[in-house]
């Protein structure tokens, strides 16, 4: 793959410094989304991921901060651009998109409305100019009846819908990158289905790149095409997404794929459900070594040592000591 | 229905008003649950699915009586308790709880979980404070938590562990029937599958009989002996849960088992997609619920409503062409 890298993350740590101690919350990690490719950035609550995002947007908010690493993204270091030059960054050339759009979406301007604002802002467009746009991104992703819906409250909306009009603000200044938060984790799985094929269908129009950030196997099969695994803050694993699914090579890889249920295995009664011992630690007291080591099934006397992200095929890395000969 | 039956529901309806006219008389309502019929029997899993909306949240608060129905008979072990006054509920409740998704707002955050436990015990009266601490460490440990885990507060407590508190404390009385209301949604998946394992090594060993109300397909399969789904308040298809899985008989079961994605990526795509959002339970359109999305609607579906029919044994479909015949 010669794809065009468009942004690039390199060491980047955010820590939290609270009157307990310092919560090494986002610990060094490595991330790259390509034009035209959805990562997707893999973890349960407390690995990292959603301070991760934040901290690409500088929207770390304080006891938080950025300690170290570059982000790099269209030829700029964003950790080095003024607050200033930042905020034209934001919501123009990187958009983001949250879990529940109820909380992102004012609730009392009208979302048509909404979604025009932000073409104001950025674009310059003339208010009535922008309210057209608005309305033809609103078709665009999926909205019918858009001139009506332009002038409804959020309240008035579907969660699916909500969830549209979200991605239509995103879109609406033709962004680099989206940053999806967790796009789809509020909604049906019928819903569900229709907001992913629509961001794939978007992705693929507009050759932007995606940073989805998720905790569902099922969404990351099916619409990234790399996986980056996050646990205790750093990355334990990353690769292409079938070599991920087909040979994860990380032990907490390997346990969350087998975690998630088959739909289609017959149920047997009595059979347990494969799970992952105890539960992701405290940030303040993470075992030293590997950070999953308390947990991990085939933990052995090395793993006392801090593993690194190693090689293992084209494009594939695990951070563990199995797969060091 | 049978003499193992330990719940029997029969035409409950539950309606919210939204607006009355000058008599008082409603005018529009949400038909939350508009007319449901089904029985448990004891020892057994129920999984109830269906999208947001489906009127699962209510129909399972209704058989708790957390909800009063409007029209409509629930037996407990015979016992027709919408006709209960409220000390012989009281005492009837005990063998009757549920379990919520967000253990953190059905726990009191200014009490120790031992208290929270207890409290249970101290309503009905059962225990002297001794045998309370007794049932309550017992309890702890059924539930995979510590005797000292009672001096502590639910903030020192992860979600799972929240979880596990919750079960334990609708555990203290002994209850034959939980209503599980996604009782395991908003935790992490490989905690997920932990508490699913304990919910069904639970039932194993106390006998317990289960409403499992979940959008977690690959978990209720896992869990159910019976199925119920439902769509705008009412069940669409009813029946062994194995042979549902197998071969669901209603389109709209069809296409929410199709929407359900597959931790695979080489299946990528192959799910189907099921177009629109559930209709309106305020204004639900005339004929069959489901016509408006239905890939195989006739002129008669729109014009006639369905009822859930016997169509083979322990299977019944509310669908004309049931099967897509």
């Amino acid at each position: 793959m010669t794809q065009e890298a468009l942004l690039e993350v390199r060491g980047l740590a955010t820590h939290f410094f609270t009157g307990q101690g310092i919560v090494r919350a986002v610990d060094g990690i490595d991330l790259t989304v390509c034009r035209g490719e959805t990562l997707a950035l893999v973890g349960e609550s407390g690995s990292g991921k959603s301070v991760a995002s934040l901290s690409l947007l500088r929207l770390v908010e304080e006891p938080g901060r950025i300690v170290a690493g570059a982000v790099r993204f269209a030829g700029d270091d964003l950790l080095r651009l003024s607050e200033r030059e930042m905020e034209a960054v934001r919501g123009a050339k990187i958009a983001m998109i949250f879990q529940e759009p109820m909380t992102a979406l004012d609730p009392v301007q009208r979302v048509g409305d909404q979604i025009a604002e932000g073409l104001r802002v950025h674009e310059g467009l003339a208010r009535r100019a922008a309210r057209a746009r608005a309305v033809e991104l609103m078709a665009r992703v999926g909205i019918p009846d858009p001139v009506r819906r332009a002038r409804a409250y959020p309240h008035e909306m579907s969660g699916g819908m909500r969830q549209r009009v979200m991605i239509a603000a995103a879109l609406s200044c033709d962004p680099d990158l989206i940053i999806a938060d967790e796009p789809t984790t509020a909604l049906d799985v019928t819903v569900q289905a229709q907001i992913l094929s629509l961001l794939d269908d978007l992705k693929r129009e507009s050759g932007a790149g995606v940073l989805l950030i998720t905790h569902d196997l099922g969404v990351v099969a099916e619409v990234a095409d790399r996986v980056s695994v996050i646990y205790g803050g750093q990355i334990v694993e990353d690769g292409p997404v079938e070599q991920i699914f087909r040979r994860p090579a990380h032990p907490y890889t390997q346990g969350l794929i087998a975690c998630v249920p088959d739909v289609e295995l017959p149920r047997q009664r009595g059979r347990a459900l494969q799970s992952i011992a105890g539960s992701v630690p405290s940030p303040f007291d993470r075992p030293d070594g590997c950070r999953f080591r308390d947990r991990c099934p085939s933990a052995f006397a090395r793993c006392t040592e801090e593993p690194v992200l190693v090689p293992i095929a084209n494009g594939h890395s695990a951070r563990c000591w199995l797969n060091v000969r | 229905m049978s003499v193992d039956d330990l719940l029997v529901v029969r035409g409950v309806v539950r309606h919210f008003p939204l607006r009355r006219d000058l008599l008082g008389r409603t005018r529009t309502a949400v038909r939350a649950v508009d007319g449901v019929s089904f029985s448990v029997p004891a020892g057994t899993a129920l999984g109830l699915v269906g999208e947001s909306g489906c009127g699962k949240t209510t129909l399972g608060r209704c058989i708790t009586r957390l909800e009063e129905p409007d029209r409509g008979t629930i037996l407990f072990d015979g016992t027709d308790i919408l006709g209960l006054a409220k000390k012989p509920m009281r005492r009837l409740r005990r063998e009757m709880q549920t379990i919520f998704q967000d253990p953190y707002s059905s726990l009191n955050p200014r009490r120790r979980v031992g208290d929270a436990i207890a409290d249970a015990f101290g309503i009905h009266r059962l225990l002297t404070p001794a045998e309370r601490r007794e049932t309550v460490a017992e309890l702890l440990a059924t539930v995979g938590l510590q005797r000292e885990h009672a001096e502590r507060y639910p903030h020192e407590f992860s979600g799972g562990q929240r979880q596990r508190i919750a079960i334990a404390r609708a555990l203290a009385l002994k209850p034959r029937l939980i209503v599980a209301d996604e009782a395991v949604s908003a935790l992490d998946v490989s905690i997920q599958a932990q508490i699913v394992n304990l919910l069904m090594r639970l039932q194993a060993e106390y006998r317990l009989t289960y409403v499992f109300i979940s959008h977690d397909l690959g978990i209720v399969r896992l869990i159910s002996d019976h199925l119920a789904v439902m769509y705008l308040g009412r069940i669409v298809e009813l029946g062994d849960a194995e042979r549902i899985f197998t071969r669901p008989l209603h389109p709209y079961t069809r296409a929410l088992l199709a929407a359900v994605p597959r931790p695979d990526p080489a299946r990528r795509g192959q799910r189907l997609t099921l177009g629109g959002e559930p209709p309106s339970p305020i204004d639900p359109p005339p004929g069959c619920p489901f016509h408006t999305r239905c890939p195989n609607a006739q002129p008669r579906c729109r014009a006639e409503a369905p009822v859930l029919e016997a169509l083979e044994p322990d299977r019944q479909v509310a669908c004309f062409f049931p099967g897509g015949r």
